[in-house]
């Protein structure tokens, strides 16, 4: 296991088809930024789970993992975006969910920060914009956003081409026009107008 | 390279923290991949210098199953399957001039939700909606036509809010609309698929155990069955008669329906829906005419009360027709015909 503990993700998933302990390097490399992607997608609770669901997941799939690809992290985050799909599906089931707790739905807030009134008002606006998003649309935000994944690696997460989340980015970026912070301003420091999006 | 200086990357900053898993968390997390790593017997290591042999291994037990095992233990409502793929591989294939669409009909009944705003809050009404799509399709451009009808509800109150808030505008309820999409790409393309049953299993064995969802690997088998065999993949008849051969191998219940037809169905238990019934309905030449699901027991919510058909899709089989917008009627004077 010590000799491919420096090389790269390739490596790694290679020498994990026959030593299926060797990928346990791949969860130590990445279970702390799935669990953090997720996190911010089903709130830390649901998190906890579905990012050691990933990781189970990705070690049965091994095999499919593209001999081409250098790094897991685009395939890790299309599992995981699967699986919080599947999530969010199961959870929007439930009649009015969203109105016993219509921000956590969708994003989580640290419960630690106190959160401003001006926030509280953008994270409504937030939500309601995001539940307005088309579903594949929000997906690749959420990957742009939460998981800072290049346009390239959003593609490949979710196994479509580089074109087609650029065209979803630009919508999303017109639809979301009126709640995008100004460059060297955070969300927090909105306007009024900002929080408008109900 | 990412664009860290994009607004769109700050949306959710001081919205939402990032946070680290515990070393609990993270330990927990590991012990649970530990278990499955052990789990995984050396014979299951799939090393790919093994891969071809694991490969023509499962062939050959597959041909050894079928042709010395099956046969002998196959109770004669168990060969129904086998008549339907029989008469698939009699049926002379259509050929698809250049410029020609595919044509066929799909009707669906399936649960569906919509959410809504009220007041402050944000309420999701859940139920089953029925539509009529007519297509035509063309390498990677499709045209619709798509007539949606009124839904069906579980509650009384959920259908007073739908129409009071106006949902039914945003599913397009009583309207027929017509979509054309390009630059379609199929995931399947049925010239890579072998037409071989023993073959076949081993290729849809494959594709189902990359699906990552916690379906029991049958299910995902009959999941990759229904893409081999949606009608605009226009499968040869060779290729359906296999996909249904290897069909009638899984822990299916195998019916004889009025008119020819046969029934294939899987029940098995599934996150959050309970004990399903996944079922399947050829015609008698081996078109999958109809694909349904029904919740048994109902489902964790308690939205669906036991026995509730919660989707059910139907679809004619392919016919060519010479472009976009005109329907086999035109030609041939009957809507199945073809």
């Amino acid at each position: 296991m010590a000799a491919v503990e420096h090389t790269d993700d390739r490596e790694v998933m290679k020498a994990s088809l026959e030593d299926p302990a060797v990928f346990h390097l791949v969860f130590d490399r990445y279970h702390a930024r799935i669990y953090a992607y997720l996190a911010g997608r089903v709130g830390a609770v649901a998190a906890e789970d579905l990012a050691s669901e990933v990781f189970i997941a990705a070690f049965r799939q091994r095999a499919s993992f593209r001999s081409d690809a250098e790094s897991a992290r685009p395939w890790l985050y299309g599992i995981a975006a699967n699986l919080a799909r599947r999530h969010h599906r199961s959870a929007s089931r439930r009649r009015r969910a969203y109105s016993r707790a219509p921000a956590t739905s969708v994003v989580w807030i640290d419960p630690d920060t106190s959160v401003r009134v001006d926030a509280a008002r953008q994270v409504k606006g937030l939500t309601g914009e995001l539940n307005k998003l088309r579903a594949k649309d929000r997906e690749v935000l959420l990957l742009y956003a939460l998981a800072d994944l290049s346009y390239a690696e959003i593609a490949e997460a979710l196994g479509i081409p580089v074109g087609t989340v650029r065209s979803r980015l630009s919508r999303t970026r017109a639809r979301l026009r009126n709640l995008l912070p100004e460059e060297g301003q955070s969300m927090g420091e909105g306007s009024d107008t900002n929080g408008g999006g109900e | 390279m990412p664009d860290h200086h994009d607004p769109l990357r700050h949306i959710f900053d001081d919205l939402v923290a990032m946070p680290s898993p515990t070393t609990e968390q993270t330990e927990s997390a590991r012990r649970a991949l530990s278990v499955v790593i052990r789990d995984e017997a050396p014979g299951e290591s799939i090393h790919p210098r093994l891969r071809l042999g694991v490969a023509v291994a499962a062939v050959l037990a597959f041909v050894v199953a079928i042709t010395v095992v099956a046969p002998w233990n196959r109770s004669p409502a168990e060969a129904f399957l086998g008549e339907v793929a029989e008469a698939a591989r009699n049926i002379t294939p259509d050929e698809m001039p250049q410029g020609s669409y595919i044509y066929f009909v799909t009707e669906q009944l399936v649960w569906g939700g919509t959410e809504g705003s009220l007041g402050d809050e944000l309420v999701r009404v859940d139920y089953l909606i029925p539509s009529t799509t007519e297509s035509w399709w063309q390498d990677g451009t499709v045209r619709n036509e798509t007539t949606v009808g009124r839904p069906t509800f579980f509650d009384p109150e959920d259908e007073a809010f739908y129409y009071d808030h106006g949902l039914d505008k945003s599913d397009f309820v009583g309207e027929t609309r017509t979509e054309t999409l390009t630059g379609i790409k199929s995931r399947i393309d049925p010239e890579e698929w072998s037409t071989i049953p023993e073959q076949l299993a081993v290729e849809m064995r494959q594709a189902a155990e990359a699906d990552p969802s916690e379906e029991p690997i049958d299910a995902k088998m009959m999941g990759v069955a229904y893409r081999l065999l949606n009608p605009r993949v226009f499968a040869s008849p060779m290729l359906r008669a296999a996909v249904i051969d290897v069909l009638a191998t899984l822990d299916v219940d195998q019916q004889r329906l009025d008119g020819g037809r046969v029934s294939a169905s899987l029940t098995y238990d599934r996150r959050y829906f309970g004990t399903i019934r996944l079922e399947f309905v050829f015609d008698g030449e081996g078109y999958l005419v109809e694909r349904s699901s029904t919740a048994i027991s109902g489902d964790e919510e308690g939205i669906l009360s036991p026995g509730t058909v919660y989707e059910i899709i139907t679809q004619t089989p392919p016919v060519v027709v010479p472009k976009a917008g005109v329907r086999p009627t035109l030609l041939t004077g009957s809507a199945s015909g073809g």
